[in-house]
């Protein structure tokens, strides 16, 4: 259940448009925030029910885009590009890496919930290949030691959050 | 076609109309082009690509590879199918489309006819040159009537399409990209749509498969058919019901262009069931022991010949029915004739009354009558007192086309249906109030302070501004709740909605499947006449054909006590029902998808079906069974050469175009002789009666409120149990709350589950028709 001030604010932003249903990816970015990256069933009806069209749109919207998830996902969602160009420089290789470092496989989240892997095809970087995104950040020519060196830096910001 | 243009496909000269959908130009012209996604009801895709052809403006231009459903007709095309390149591309797709499709076709339900089967085939794509896993997917339960099997799927899109865009249902949707997309539900459970089973139809492959029809499968080739018209509702839509070793298997609709075209309602399509229904009549039986029919058929007419002897031919009276053909209700007719006896045809005066009048409206030629297609172009809809949903499905299934083009819809009923959703305007009045707000309309004038409430004057004159501008506006209107002043009501807003340059075109829903043909026959006797005599005493013969009594809602419902009058009874019809319980003398015939005859549909166009020969005494038509017993009774010669004009009331003409009639005509509609006789009772209405504050309303639905698919499959499942509904002002004033077992049963005769519906007018409550007596075993079949 969302709270009622977000169901308010949400029936009125769509209400901008000059058709509710154009507001329908925002309302649904912003109920996948609320509900910690993901979107549960419930997230579906209640998108519906704002923007006021069949809940099967909606399911037909969450499942189609690569940024909704209809799981619950780590709180970093990482993506790596496995399009020819990503696949010709090495991108097997960072997937085993992530494996060795974080112990997950693509479509995988790590135990305590911080990372999902999963793979894309193409992030529009092939001049820079092979090529990873993790939230909305995008790193390019990405080798096991870079891959080190990110994913501690995002450790420390983490653990700063945190403290 | 104002248009006329000529394209060459394949070196053959076509003629088409400009603009004309180039794919859907060549399937007229009996040019085979493969296609998948395309449908003619439903339009193009591109989806499939599967459809490909060289295609040129004209001969001396370059031809390129097009998708012909995405192009339009223009004058001196030319395309080429068979050109090599537009074959490859063709084979490159189905290879594509076979990656992940199973290979499943020996085991599959769909085997047979599977447009893809038959590409494949075609295309001569014989081995597989790919060795990945295939891609594979849950299926979901979809309730009893559709079965899902989601790996077979190829993305054409053509379901979602039907569903959602078409009849416009919102549980059934597409999901995911890529290689994979899911055409589903957001989670398993019952489609809710009433046309659900077109799903099977549309599907070009066998991701939607008939789950009854699974049960009982054969192959298609195997099925025997025979082209016959549908029972459950007046629509009267074409539909191929198959037979294998004399069971019935299923039904599919047949395309008549002008009454269903492509598609039908789950009621009829998964209603025919009752062909199975295991109380099926085998043997007849006279005064208790089963004999063979014939004996049975000679014991009758003697004693029909003797109680007329005795008594005169006023003691002997039958009862028709407005679901057996024609040509059974005019043996039967004819019988009385020879006898002296009298028939009738309704239930109650009230019925007759208003059926009568909605017969004498469709069939005088007066006013322009719709068909389904016309239906779909009209640009103004009024529906008035009635569910359209549950009364004729596939005219709803019309009306959403009409208002999917932008039409209006107004209605004007006690209770919302399900069209209602799709309503620009949609007013809630207590039955019978439906003529009073009618009336205004057609004053124009300013009603009287106080005559309609301010909701009722707004609804009226909104309906008054849509009306004027509408260059086809169309007036739907029931009969099935036995009110005359709200068909009178529709009349009279039509005919004065024709003006010189357009007319207002009606149509009339009515009870049964041949409803317009019994409220034809000529010299029917009102019920209650009939039910006075019979109380009285002096009826001591009666035959009835085709009804169950106790579940028309006539006088006669006490069978029991009406029939111990009588001194001899004789019912004819296909299964063990509670009429046939307390006959003296029963004889089984065939049940509807085994015999054939004619129907009138609600247009007044008659469609003549026919009927497999299967073997046993039991299966013979209602009418020829009824021509043996006036045969037995030596008077066959009083029938000589009679024609339907001599038993109903139309024009030679009309009985000229009915004896013409073939199976699988478009059929004929025929014309009212002279003035049908309209008993001159004054206008009542039955359910204006009060209780307590409240009138009661009778809830037509698509499932439970026909008698025949209630008698057996799966369509009994998705009846409703027995519940009363209330406005919830009305419910808070009686002190009463949401699913309470309320007791109605002092003033409306029943004790049921309470539903508040905000969408019921206040002062009414709503009850289900429910048809769904238990079926009961015949003695020689439980032996």
């Amino acid at each position: 259940m969302i709270p009622q001030t977000l169901k308010t604010e949400l029936t009125e932003y769509v209400k901008h448009y000059p058709s509710e249903r154009v507001g329908l990816i925002t309302v649904m970015h912003k109920l996948q925030k609320h509900y910690g990256g993901w979107l549960p069933d419930e997230a579906i009806a209640e998108a519906a029910e704002i923007v006021g069209i069949p809940e099967p749109e909606v399911e037909g919207v969450a499942t189609f885009y690569n940024w909704f998830f209809r799981e619950p996902v780590g709180r970093r969602i990482i993506v790596v590009c496995d399009s020819i160009s990503c696949h010709l420089c090495g991108c097997d290789r960072l997937v085993e890496h992530f494996k060795k470092r974080l112990g997950i496989g693509m479509g995988e989240t790590t135990a305590d919930g911080e990372y999902t892997l999963l793979p894309v095809v193409c992030l529009g970087n092939c001049d820079q290949a092979p090529s990873i995104m993790i939230d909305e950040e995008t790193y390019n020519r990405v080798t096991p030691e870079k891959l080190d060196e990110i994913l501690e830096q995002l450790s420390a910001e983490s653990a700063k959050g945190e403290s | 076609m104002a248009d006329n243009i000529k394209i060459t496909v394949d070196g053959q000269v076509v003629e088409t109309s400009a603009g004309e959908n180039l794919l859907q130009a060549c399937i007229n012209a009996g040019i085979l082009v493969p296609h998948f996604c395309y449908h003619e009801a439903l339009g193009e895709a591109g989806a499939c690509r599967l459809c490909a052809a060289m295609v040129s403006a004209s001969a001396d231009k370059p031809a390129r590879l097009e998708m012909t459903c995405m192009l339009k007709a223009a004058d001196g095309m030319v395309v080429s199918l068979n050109d090599p390149y537009a074959e490859g591309f063709r084979k490159g797709v189905i290879e594509d489309l076979m990656l992940n499709h199973p290979h499943d076709c020996p085991v599959c339900d769909e085997g047979g006819e599977c447009s893809l089967q038959d590409m494949t085939v075609t295309t001569q794509h014989i081995h597989r040159r790919t060795r990945f896993p295939k891609r594979t997917y849950e299926n979901q339960y979809l309730g009893p009537l559709v079965h899902h099997e989601m790996n077979r799927c190829i993305t054409c899109y053509r379901c979602v399409r039907y569903y959602r865009d078409y009849a416009l249902g919102d549980d059934f949707g597409v999901f995911g990209s890529r290689d994979r997309v899911y055409f589903g539900r957001v989670r398993d459970g019952v489609l809710q749509s009433e046309f659900s089973g077109n799903l099977i139809d549309v599907c070009p492959t066998g991701v939607f498969t008939n789950k009854i029809f699974r049960e009982v499968y054969s192959r298609p080739w195997d099925l025997q058919t025979r082209r016959s018209v549908c029972v459950n509702c007046s629509v009267g839509c074409n539909v191929l019901p198959a037979f294998r070793h004399t069971t019935f298997r299923r039904i599919v609709p047949e395309r008549n262009d002008e009454v269903n075209r492509f598609f039908m309602c789950d009621r009829g399509r998964y209603g025919g069931e009752f062909t199975n229904v295991p109380s099926r009549l085998k043997t007849a039986r006279f005064e208790g022991p089963c004999l063979p029919v014939e004996e049975v058929t000679a014991r009758t007419a003697a004693k029909l010949k003797q109680i007329a002897a005795e008594h005169g031919g006023g003691a002997i009276a039958a009862i028709g029915s407005p679901r057996a053909s024609l040509e059974a209700n005019a043996a039967l007719s004819m019988l009385m004739k020879s006898l002296g006896g009298r028939i009738s045809m309704f239930a109650n005066n009230a019925e007759r009354d208003a059926v009568r009048r909605a017969t004498a409206i469709t069939v005088s030629g007066e006013l322009n009558i719709a068909s389904l297609p016309e239906m779909e172009k009209a640009d103004f809809v009024l529906c008035v007192g009635g569910d359209v949903t549950g009364e004729a499905p596939m005219m709803d299934l019309s009306i959403r086309q009409a208002q999917r083009a932008g039409a209006p819809v107004f209605i004007i009923s006690p209770r919302a249906g399900k069209l209602d959703s799709f309503s620009t305007n949609s007013l809630r009045v207590k039955p019978g109030e439906e003529s009073s707000v009618l009336d205004h309309v057609l004053s124009g004038s300013v009603p009287p302070k106080g005559a309609l409430s301010g909701e009722q004057t707004d609804f009226a004159e909104a309906l008054i501004s849509a009306l004027g501008s509408a260059k086809h506006p169309l007036v739907v209107c029931s009969v099935l709740h036995e009110d005359i002043g709200v068909v009178d009501a529709a009349y009279w807003l039509a005919k004065r909605a024709s003006r010189l340059d357009r007319k207002c075109a009606i149509a009339f829903m009515f009870p049964s499947a041949n409803s317009v043909g019994a409220a034809l026959l000529r010299d029917d006797v009102a019920p209650e006449t009939l039910h006075a005599d019979i109380s009285a005493g002096k009826i001591k013969a009666l035959v009835v054909l085709e009804r169950n009594l106790a579940l028309d809602g006539s006088p006669f419902s006490d069978i029991e006590a009406a029939f111990s009058k009588v001194e001899f009874t004789c019912a004819i019809d296909f299964h063990e029902n509670a009429t046939t319980q307390q006959a003296s003398a029963v004889v089984p015939c065939a049940s509807h998808y085994s015999s054939f005859g004619s129907f009138l549909n609600y247009e007044g166009r008659a469609q003549r079906f026919d009927s497999l020969p299967i073997p046993g005494e039991w299966s013979r038509s209602a009418g020829e069974m009824l021509l043996s017993l006036v045969e037995a009774t030596g008077n066959e010669e009083a029938i000589g050469e009679a024609a339907f004009s001599d038993v109903y009331e139309i024009t030679p003409e009309s009985n000229t175009a009915l004896e013409a009639l073939a199976v699988g005509d478009l059929g004929n509609r025929v014309r009212l002789a002279g003035k049908l006789p309209v008993a001159k009772s004054p206008r009542r209405n039955l359910q204006t009666a009060t209780h307590n504050g409240l009138v009661a309303w009778n809830i037509e639905l698509c499932f439970g409120s026909e008698e025949l698919s209630m008698l057996h499959g799966p369509t009994r499942e998705l009846a409703p149990q027995p519940f009363v509904e209330l406005n919830p002002a009305d419910a808070e004033s009686r002190k009463l709350s949401e699913g309470e077992v309320a007791d109605f049963s002092a003033d409306f005769g029943l004790v049921a589950p309470l539903r508040l519906n905000a969408n019921l007018a206040p002062g009414v409550i709503a009850i289900p028709v429910l048809k769904t007596e238990t079926a009961i075993v015949p003695e020689e079949v439980k032996a």
